[in-house]
């Protein structure tokens, strides 16, 4: 990759939030959020429980309103109320909640074949992420509702792949699976960001240093990550957000803190 | 990226009727499968059928003369049921939330959900169309009108339906909201359609036709009030 594209990429937000505010009801779910991501991408966001982590997924996917704040997701102005750009914004999105989002009176495969319709995906893209998330044609032929909670968790990320999104917002993909799907998703993870997709990946669990390469070895996360970022590129392209924002390339990633539905560790 | 240039789904009417055809052929796959319509709800309407001849004392001609009205009591009750199932399903893992990601227009879930309530609630018609004509000992004199009024008057059912029970799909007390708020909006459906009916059994002496002329306006302005509020009703906040 040469450094025009790679200086590119460094100014390239795919999301960029100032001071956003979500409410549930009357709950300040996310209280003044400034975040910004760069294309390619990979940000594990955590915090404890009630943090906001869920919202802020569900916020950039396109399925929230704000009550205020500023900003755009992969081009998007979030202030644009308008449904046709919303729902463009959200096709471009592959969303992976804690709900599988699955029939579960269907088998895999007719829940992953409804989904390709719904988004218009092509069979190749259904094809693919059958592959990558090594699903058995026994158990694309199982009823949904027959499955482990882990067998349901890799369909349902089958669901977000087929749909080759720009941007991957996963809420802790790792929950039900096994080592050998733990692997998988984490492979996935990064080779997805290295095809130029952004994501953002709600975790609880210990980020595995291979997957943090270019972290630097003190790097502290957590509580005391509010001024730590890390991105596998070493130069700086300016301030996004009145602080250092340093240039990234595709597969690089970083942790960020949620605390009291405000984010510590952006750039 | 095979999805991020494509149009919105509402331009095309082509995307919504294929949408409605996937949504209305993925719920009765799930019907299918679970067989509820089949097994609970159609019993269920049978049985609303046998407790009116009961409580009626079994008497034929009070039967014969009333059977349009505890026809459509009886439809009105099970579609409660159907309609219920229909969202439900939508609900039970967040399901709804592939339609607001998918690049599916709302108009085509609304679309395609009211055609799978529209299409069970005519299934159970048939049975307890049987059902009158075998307990109450109701005669057909217009099958025409009997099944323009099933057809129409169940149309309005079911988009009203859905309308309703999406609109209160996020509120908790949902199961129990539903009969008190769609009940009182389905009051025309009620008269025009027993009227009408009266007309198709011969108990009545009306113009069925006008009738059936009512029940088409209610339907349409419930399509049409659908289809252009739908999208909002999707949203979650």
């Amino acid at each position: 990759m040469g450094f025009a594209k790679l200086a590119f990429l460094a100014m390239e937000l795919a999301v960029s939030l100032r001071s956003l505010v979500v409410l549930l009801g009357s709950f300040p779910a996310l209280s003044g959020v400034d975040l910004d991501i760069q294309s390619g991408e990979i940000v594990y966001v955590r915090g404890a429980n009630g943090a906001g982590k869920t919202t802020l997924l569900r916020f950039c996917a396109g399925l929230l309103n704000f009550y205020s704040g500023e900003g755009q997701v992969l081009g998007f102005d979030i202030r644009d109320a308008n449904s046709d750009t919303r729902q463009m914004w959200r096709t471009q999105v592959g969303y992976l909640g804690h709900e599988t989002r699955l029939y579960p009176d269907l088998t895999a495969q007719e829940n992953l074949a409804f989904l390709a319709k719904l988004c218009r995906a092509e069979m190749a893209a259904l094809q693919y992420g059958v592959e990558r998330l090594e699903l058995s044609q026994e158990l694309l032929a199982t009823r949904v509702g027959s499955l482990s909670a882990g067998q349901r968790r890799r369909v349902a990320l089958a669901g977000v792949v087929l749909r080759s999104p720009k941007l991957w917002l996963l809420d802790e993909p790792h929950a039900s699976l096994d080592s050998r799907g733990r692997s998988c998703v984490d492979q996935l993870i990064v080779d997805a960001a290295k095809a130029g997709a952004t994501l953002l990946v709600v975790t609880h669990e210990p980020v595995a240093h291979e997957l943090l390469e270019a972290v630097p070895a003190d790097l502290s996360v957590g509580e005391s990550a509010a001024s730590g970022s890390a991105t596998a590129g070493s130069e700086a392209a300016g301030s996004a957000s009145g602080g250092s924002a340093i240039a990234c390339a595709p597969g690089s990633s970083r942790l960020v803190e949620l605390s009291g539905g405000a984010v510590k560790g952006n750039r | 990226m095979n999805t991020s240039d494509a149009t919105p789904g509402h331009l095309s009417l082509m995307g919504i009727l294929r949408t409605s055809w996937h949504i209305w052929r993925k719920d009765l796959l799930i019907e299918l499968r679970s067989r509820v319509l089949l097994n609970q709800i159609l019993p269920f309407a049978v049985l609303v059928l046998m407790l009116f001849a009961f409580a009626l004392d079994g008497d034929s001609t009070t039967l014969e003369f009333f059977a349009p009205g505890l026809f459509w009591v009886a439809v009105l009750l099970a579609a409660l049921l159907a309609i219920g199932r229909s969202v439900a399903t939508e609900q039970a893992d967040a399901t709804m939330d592939n339609f607001r990601l998918g690049s599916s227009s709302p108009v085509a879930v609304f679309f395609g959900k009211t055609l799978v309530i529209l299409t069970q609630l005519l299934v159970l018609e048939i049975v307890l169309a049987v059902g009158v004509i075998v307990f109450y000992g109701a005669r057909l004199s217009e099958p025409l009108l009997f099944v323009s009024t099933s057809v129409v008057a169940t149309s309005g059912i079911a988009s009203a339906g859905t309308l309703y029970a999406v609109a209160i799909s996020k509120l908790g007390v949902r199961e129990t909201l539903l009969p008190l708020l769609l009940m009182p909006a389905l009051v025309p459906v009620l008269i025009g359609a027993t009227r009408a009916f009266g007309d198709a059994l011969g108990t009545a002496g009306v113009n069925g036709w006008q009738w059936l002329g009512l029940l088409g306006a209610f339907a349409l302005a419930y399509l049409t009030l659908g289809a252009l509020v739908f999208g909002s009703l999707l949203e979650e906040n």
